[in-house]
């Protein structure tokens, strides 16, 4: 009998590593998964692929294209993702994303720009241009499971990341307004 | 004496006798005539009633007794919609976003909600629509499908009901899939945080920064937006502010920009009292129609109507004042339940992108909530009060849409004496955050509305309304939150306007007060997203119409919102073609012969008149034989008509011409109308319902002798698509009657179906939709010939040497 012990301990640590192995196995392959959806949305982003990026986004099927300025900020992004963690039923993927700086775009304005229509044509101009500045953004982007898939979720930090700061700046003019 | 009695008795028991014999053939041949062949379409007419056509007829086609078809064109028509034909049997139904295809080749529908040119979802997934059956039918000069019109006025949600052979259908302007098919037009009045802060922009980094954010914020596409929230600037006291302006009406809305909003918000919002002011001015049955339709469109599923209302206007007596004080009523007595709910809701919202927000969110909605949520009878009858010192003038001569804002109006006097807060918070002098908050929460909305139109979506089935009343709600709520984000900084700009230009009118306001964008562009955001709220509650009253099933168990319903009749098959009119007597008669698909030689494809018959010698000519006519008799030879002849059932009986002498007699010759007839027309030139009519006699010279009567005579002289027939003639012979100009003309209607564009130059002296004896029977001369013999009418071959079924005058059928 007492032999039989240390075989019984043996056997329950190979047992629990052999789950902890599974299980592992299991988070590896969901968090590969996760971060191809991940890679995916973006690529869509940056081809403006209205079809698939419906298709890796929460949200509708179908999804209406976006055009103008965010189409031409959209096309200058750039990402890298990095590491995936599990977050409850939902994946971190932790990216940097190097998109057109919004504010410096919009600080470089010429003063004589007095109508939308006329801000609208210059920063056009101002995207397309090859020295436009840009800036990095630190972005976890949110996956969670749709109809047996990861799907993006849009978060305020990434949105404020694909669209340059844009969100950054109203929070700061909504601080300077005490709202 | 007795010798002649009893001769005569014997005689008339060998005349019975006879016709024994003979009638059971008779009967069995037409009981098998009955069985060949599918059931045509009988096409005919059906009056009908719509909102903008009032009465009228439209071209109907009843298929096996039963079933009541109509081209699509029609149906669409009747339904309010717009048809899109796809060529190849495929058509569309649209009603704005909502789509309806049906392919008459296989009898596959589909549902679906289309915008901005694509389907964005398909609706009723689990369900199998096929279209009940498809006919190809003639009306008049078209030749189309038709397909049932109950099954196409289901699937497009109008509801109708039927008195005195009449068809009253109402559409309703729009139902709850148009309104969320308008969510990608709805985005485009969301609110702008941009344009909200774009003055403090302006100050911080100049004008070109302002305009340059205006611009981008302009291109940024809906599912980008997010709430901005940040710790630094959040306060609850302020999120409570923005939400207590959702309790009560638009402050501008209610004021300077009433007018704007009720023309905008017009035609989505139903004329139901015009409806039936109309309907009931048509008298009789009519009268039953309107009490119904006024139920069921008016009638909203918790309204109460308060007695001080009812009994009002029972002593004015209006069914459509009726109406409005019942569709007024309704929408005052749930604006409080309602606030109550959206606070309840918003206490409870979650959404995973925007955690952070909701639980602030939570927590002021939660806040209010247990401060206003117990609602209390006392409050509501003290409002009460209120509305019944309304009613009378206020009610009385407004548009539908005046009704829903004079609604507003009320429903903002119980509230305030509700909540006291309400109005405080409304005339607070921090507008712009407000607005901002409210900006952030139509946010935070339109992800819920999107996700919830997902997830309906994906249901398959709607089992009860039940299923779309979130939809409504979220959707409604983003609305509330867009339309009070604008009116909140429409004040915060008029008032700091008028902060600096005390006296300025209206206009001086509306010209100079806008910032970021004009007065004008803030105000046409704000009326839009008052008329989205509009819509909302609208359609509501419709949701049962949109339980919508495969097996459409529910087609006839009672319900209201979705009161439905089944159409009686007797409401179709059949058109009726005249009936001439002819040696060859139809009858359920059964073609008649009058002679004993046995033909491919026809059966003799033969039956003893009950005078004189033998028949020459029969017609069927309403499940009756009609028979001319005459006594042999060509000359000094007796003749007469009768008509008896099939099996022989009932014989009944409706004409008698003895010879030398000089009353008017019954050797051929025609029928028309329940009108029998006899004599040379059908000079004599005779009615076989009351039957009155008389001679045919003017309206109707006149102008079946016109066909009588026509019929004679150019072996006119009418078939369902036109006519079919000889036309008249004249061998001066070679007209020697050896073509067959059809054209689509009397005096038409004329073609030839037939011609044979071999042949002359053709008679038209029988055309049926595949087929004519005629006789002819060829040489000195007399010919019998079937013409098809699909390939334009024509056969000989019989011929004999020509004897005398007369052609085949010679006497």
């Amino acid at each position: 009998m007492k032999t039989q012990k240390p075989k019984r301990k043996i056997l329950a640590l190979a047992l629990c590593l052999l789950l902890a192995a599974s299980c592992t196995a299991c988070g590896g392959k969901g968090k590969e998964e996760a971060k191809a959806a991940c890679e995916d949305f973006f690529q869509a982003y940056t081809l403006c692929d209205s079809q698939r990026l419906a298709e890796s986004m929460e949200g509708f099927s179908e999804s209406v294209p976006f055009g103008g300025l965010q189409l031409q900020m959209a096309e200058k992004l750039q990402f890298e993702t990095k590491k995936v963690k599990s977050q409850g039923d939902e994946m971190l993927v932790s990216a940097v994303i190097t998109a057109v700086d919004l504010k410096k775009a919009l600080e470089s304005l010429p003063e004589t720009i007095d109508s939308t229509d006329a801000a609208k044509e210059a920063l056009s101009a101002a995207f397309s241009a090859e020295d436009v500045p840009t800036k990095e953004f630190e972005v976890d982007v949110s996956l969670a499971q749709e109809d047996g898939k990861w799907v993006v979720q849009m978060t305020p930090d990434l949105a404020d990341a694909l669209l340059g700061g844009y969100y950054s700046i109203l929070e700061e003019a909504a601080e300077e307004a005490g709202l | 004496m007795k010798w002649s009695k009893r001769a005569a008795a014997s005689l008339l028991a060998g005349a019975m006798l006879a016709l024994q014999a003979v009638s059971p053939v008779f009967a069995e041949d037409s009981a098998s005539g009955s069985s060949q062949g599918e059931p045509e379409p009988l096409v005919g007419e059906l009056c009908v009633y719509t909102q903008d056509q009032g009465v009228h007829k439209v071209n109907a086609a009843l298929y096996d007794e039963t079933m009541i078809l109509v081209s699509p064109q029609t149906a669409a028509d009747l339904a309010g919609a717009e048809l899109v034909d796809g060529g190849n049997g495929q058509f569309e139904f649209w009603r704005d976003h909502y789509i309806v295809q049906v392919d008459t080749n296989t009898g596959k529908i589909d549902i679906g909600l289309y915008a901005e040119g694509k389907l964005n979802g398909r609706l009723y997934d689990n369900e199998q629509f096929t279209l009940q059956e498809v006919q190809t039918v003639r009306f008049g000069k078209e030749e189309t499908p038709a397909i049932p019109l109950e099954q196409m006025l289901y699937l497009l949600n109008a509801q109708w009901s039927c008195a005195e052979d009449c068809v009253y259908i109402y559409n309703p302007p729009e139902t709850l899939w148009n309104v969320v098919g308008d969510l990608w037009e709805m985005d485009k009045v969301l609110p702008s945080p941009a344009e909200i802060l774009g003055d403090t922009a302006l100050k911080k980094w100049g004008n070109s920064f302002k305009y340059g954010l205006l611009a981008f914020a302009d291109e940024v596409a809906p599912e980008y937006l997010i709430p901005i929230v940040g710790d630094d600037y959040w306060s609850r006291q302020k999120m409570e502010e923005a939400l207590l302006t959702l309790a009560v009406p638009c402050e501008n809305i209610m004021g300077d920009l009433k007018e704007e909003a009720q023309n905008d918000s017009s035609k989505f919002v139903s004329d139901i009292s015009g409806m039936v002011g109309d309907i009931s001015t048509l008298g009789g049955g009519a009268v039953s129609v309107a009490e119904k339709l006024t139920k069921s469109v008016t009638a909203w599923s918790d309204v109460k109507i308060p007695k001080s209302i009812s009994d009002t206007f029972t002593v004015a007596g209006y069914a459509a004042d009726m109406a409005k004080a019942i569709a007024t009523a309704g929408r005052y007595e749930n604006w409080g339940e309602s606030y109550r709910s959206q606070l309840e809701y918003l206490s409870q919202v979650k959404n995973d992108k925007y955690a952070e927000y909701c639980n602030d969110l939570n927590k002021a909605a939660g806040s209010l909530f247990k401060e206003y949520g117990d609602y209390t009878g006392n409050v509501a009858k003290e409002s009460l009060k209120t509305l019944a010192s309304f009613v009378g003038g206020y009610f009385l001569d407004k548009t539908p849409a005046g009704l829903v804002f004079s609604s507003y109006d009320l429903a903002h006097t119980f509230v305030e004496a509700y909540i006291p807060a309400a109005k405080t918070a409304q005339e607070a002098g921090d507008n712009t955050s407000a607005a901002m908050r409210l900006s952030d929460l139509s946010v935070l909305m339109r992800a819920q509305y999107a996700s919830e139109f997902i997830r309906v979506g994906e249901m398959g089935t709607l089992n009860s309304i039940e299923d779309v009343a979130q939809l409504r709600f979220i959707g409604s709520l983003m609305m509330e939150a867009a339309a009070h984000s604008h009116d909140s900084l429409y004040s915060a700009w008029k008032n700091m306007y008028l902060a600096g230009h005390s006296d300025a009118s209206e206009e001086e306001i509306r010209q100079n007060a806008g910032e970021t964008i004009s007065m004008d562009a803030l105000a046409g955001k704000l009326v839009q997203s008052q008329t989205g709220i509009t819509r909302f509650e609208e359609t509501s009253q419709y949701d049962p119409s949109l339980l919508l099933y495969g097996d459409m168990n529910n087609l006839y319903s009672e319900t209201d919102g979705a009161h439905r009749e089944k159409i009686p098959p007797e409401y179709v009119k059949i058109k009726e073609l005249p009936v001439f007597s002819s040696s060859i008669a139809e009858y359920q698909g059964g073609v008649y012969v009058l002679n004993n030689r046995s033909l491919p494809g026809l059966t003799n018959f033969s039956l003893k008149p009950a005078s004189y010698d033998y028949i020459c000519g029969i017609a069927f006519y309403k499940d009756r034989l009609y028979y001319a008799c005459k006594t042999a030879g060509t000359s000094e002849i007796s003749c007469a008509i009768y008509s008896c059932e099939l099996d022989g009986s009932d014989q009944k002498l409706l004409a008698d011409c003895p010879a030398g007699s000089k009353k008017p010759n019954c050797t051929s007839f025609l029928i028309q109308d329940d009108r029998l027309y006899y004599g040379y030139r059908g000079e004599r009519f005779l009615d076989l319902n009351t039957g009155e006699e008389g001679d045919a010279v003017s309206g109707a009567d006149l102008e079946a002798a016109n066909r009588f005579i026509k019929h004679k002289e150019a072996s006119m027939v009418y078939a369902q698509d036109g006519v079919y003639f000889r036309g008249e012979l004249d061998y001066r100009y070679g007209m020697s009657g050896d073509k067959i003309y059809f054209a689509e209607e009397e005096g038409g564009t004329e073609t030839v179906v037939y011609e044979n130059s071999s042949i002359r002296w053709i008679r038209i004896e029988l055309a049926t939709p595949q087929e004519i029977y005629f006789s002819a001369t060829q040489g000195g013999d007399c010919l019998l010939m079937r013409l098809n009418l699909e390939t334009g071959q024509a056969e000989t079924l019989d011929s004999h040497p020509e004897a005398g005058s007369g052609g085949y059928f010679a006497w």
